[in-house]
């Protein structure tokens, strides 16, 4: 299911698994994907008090845990928190974005109901911003690839040109030469 | 069914214009399932059914295309019509004139049923329109027809028309005839007008008919050919016979056969059967010759550079990217990227290669090499297997085909053979400019020597 994910998307997991230990909980939840992605990706939330809301998920998701011992194992995801990492890859995928990244996660986390997504509507954290910003990413990204295909073809016409000798006409408005018939 | 059948059943009076108008709209709607068509025109093409019973009627005969159901990619202008290109930029588009071609076919008599779906724009060899539907090839549905003349080849392929009329400009109207089994011809440029027909790049376009055999293709020839005022590229020559009577034998016509370039990187089932053709034409009694050829490879990136510069100046003023499909997009993105003096050049090197081939003219009379390295690509693969290599399939598909839009040499396909899994392998005649009429009959001789 990670294949497609970047270092940085697995690294949200990561990180919400510490956080969802933390808090002792016996799962990673939606809120705890939230948490590692203020963590990892603290840039997707400009203009955001990042702390304040931090503070305000982890207080919500904390929990009194009797048997400290289980923190370290590996907690499995909540139904809901695989569910978002599910519809991430989808919506990497209406994007035509080859691989997983952060905002793909943050997008899935607006459509989850539930606390976190309650949390960045709150903080006005909206999906046609984010969208729009991956978009512009992707057309520099594409502009430069078909750049380099240009030079591609520019390279290969370059030994071409030296055959030509300043009498060499350009043929724009060419046809065969009429005389040629049957 | 081809144009000589109808054209028996319609004089014998065994069916009417009408009759044979209306079967072939019964036949469309029941069995189109390749998404042929963008728009058919029942009551006109019904309208002038009648007008041709009345005439035959009263004896006038227009020729053997009267009464003959054909249609017309949907970039030739139709007055009246919508002409969408399959593009959303002209998806309200109805032009108040009709292309030259379009014309000429009608005064032939033959009566248009619609327009063919095609590849965006005409941008393309998938025939994928993500704006008008997928065409299918009707060999296997899982296959590409080909294109950017996708459309056209099935209408034929699928035994609805016997003609189809598409534009090539890098191998528009070849590669569809080779995937989908059928025959067409790119004459040279300047025959035919171009006028009324919507520019992919305006040097390399070229009009031609996609047909169920070469007799289809000669009969169409004599009706769109001929110089054209409004199209000042096209040339002033007498017309030919593009039919002539069919020789005994292909005595005295030098066959070149490609030593570099064609059978370099092509499908081992595909090499096969278009030696099988050429030893054929051996038999025939041809003379052949084994022939060094320009360097197409170098042909090809001229032909794109011409190409990517010149759409992007046709679509200068559309940017608004949500309009177009992706790979179309990126084609003209490339060509916003060229620069003026790359085109420049581009244009005169093609004036090298139109002495090379000048030269090559000189000792043959016809090139004989396969229309595409590879049968039908899968759809949902971006690439196809060739030996060990493993190609885009856009530039696979368009490879033998591309650098003949360079220099304007008539170039035909047909069909020579299947391969193992039963799709139809396609090879192709190029000869000298204007020597249509001679390549379409060297070309029928082999067809009915390759049918025996």
């Amino acid at each position: 299911m990670f294949e497609r994910y970047t270092e940085k998307a697995r690294r949200i997991i990561f990180f919400a698994r510490d956080e969802a230990s933390q808090t002792g909980s016996h799962s990673v939840e939606t809120e705890h994907l939230l948490l590692g992605l203020l963590r990892e990706a603290k840039p997707l939330f400009e203009k955001v008090n990042v702390e304040e809301m931090t503070k305000e998920l982890r207080g919500a998701v904390h929990v009194e845990r009797a048997d400290e011992a289980d923190a370290a194992a590996d907690l499995p995801l909540s139904q809901s928190a695989r569910h978002v990492l599910l519809s991430a890859m989808q919506e990497a995928e209406q994007l035509k974005h080859s691989h997983i990244t952060p905002e793909h996660i943050l997008l899935a986390l607006l459509r989850e109901p539930g606390f976190a997504a309650r949390t960045l509507e709150k903080y006005r954290v909206h999906r046609d911003r984010i969208v729009f910003t991956l978009r512009q990413d992707l057309d520099i990204e594409m502009k430069s690839k078909l750049r380099d295909l240009v030079h591609e073809l520019e390279r290969a016409f370059a030994p071409l040109v030296e055959r030509l000798t300043p009498e060499v006409e350009p043929a724009i408005f060419y046809a065969p030469r009429p005389e040629v018939t049957s | 069914m081809n144009i000589r059948e109808l054209e028996k059943r319609l004089r014998s009076r065994e069916v009417s214009c009408v009759e044979l108008i209306e079967q072939t709209f019964a036949d469309i709607k029941k069995r189109d399932t390749f998404h042929s068509l963008i728009t058919l025109t029942e009551e006109q093409a019904l309208a002038e059914a009648r007008e041709r019973d009345r005439e035959l009627a009263e004896g006038r005969d227009r020729g053997p295309l009267h009464g003959v159901p054909i249609a017309h990619k949907d970039l030739f202008y139709t007055r009246g019509i919508r002409t969408t290109a399959g593009s959303l930029i002209y998806k309200d588009f109805v032009p108040d004139y009709d292309a030259t071609v379009v014309e000429r076919l009608r005064s032939a008599g033959a009566i248009s049923i619609g327009k063919a779906n095609q590849h965006e724009l005409a941008y393309g060899i998938t025939s994928k329109n993500p704006h008008f539907g997928f065409v299918l090839n009707p060999r296997d549905p899982k296959r590409l027809p080909g294109g950017s003349s996708g459309g056209s080849a099935t209408l034929v392929a699928a035994g609805f028309l016997p003609m189809a009329l598409g534009t090539d400009t890098g191998g528009s109207i070849r590669i569809p005839a080779s995937y989908c089994g059928i025959t067409g011809i790119k004459p040279t440029y300047g025959r035919v007008s171009r006028y009324g027909v919507l520019p992919l790049a305006f040097s390399l376009d070229h009009v031609g008919p996609l047909a169920s055999c070469v007799e289809d293709c000669a009969l169409t020839m004599n009706a769109i050919a001929g110089a054209d005022p409004r199209d000042p590229t096209c040339v002033h020559l007498p017309i030919p016979e593009f039919n002539l009577p069919l020789p005994a034998d292909l005595k005295g016509v030098r066959i070149g056969i490609p030593k570099n370039f064609f059978f370099e990187r092509v499908h081992e089932e595909v090499a096969s059967a278009v030696h099988n053709a050429i030893a054929e034409l051996d038999r025939l009694g041809a003379s052949l010759v084994e022939t060094q050829i320009p360097d197409l490879a170098a042909a090809n990136i001229v032909a794109r550079t011409i190409q990517y510069a010149e759409s992007a100046a046709v679509y200068a003023q559309h940017r608004n990217r949500a309009l177009f499909g992706n790979d179309v997009w990126a084609l003209l993105e490339q060509g916003r990227m060229i620069a003026g003096h790359t085109y420049v050049n581009a244009q005169r090197v093609r004036t090298l290669f139109r002495r090379e081939f000048d030269a090559l003219w000189e000792k043959i009379d016809i090139l004989a090499a396969p229309s595409t390295p590879v049968t039908a690509p899968l759809s949902d693969a971006a690439t196809v297997q060739i030996g060990e290599n493993e190609e885009d399939t856009r530039m696979a598909s368009t490879r033998f085909a591309r650098a003949i839009n360079l220099v304007g040499e008539p170039a035909l396909s047909l069909p020579c053979g299947r391969d193992s899994v039963g799709l139809p392998i396609g090879m192709q005649f190029i000869s000298a400019p204007f020597t249509e009429p001679t390549l379409l009959q060297a070309a029928r001789l082999l067809e009915a020597a390759l049918q025996t």
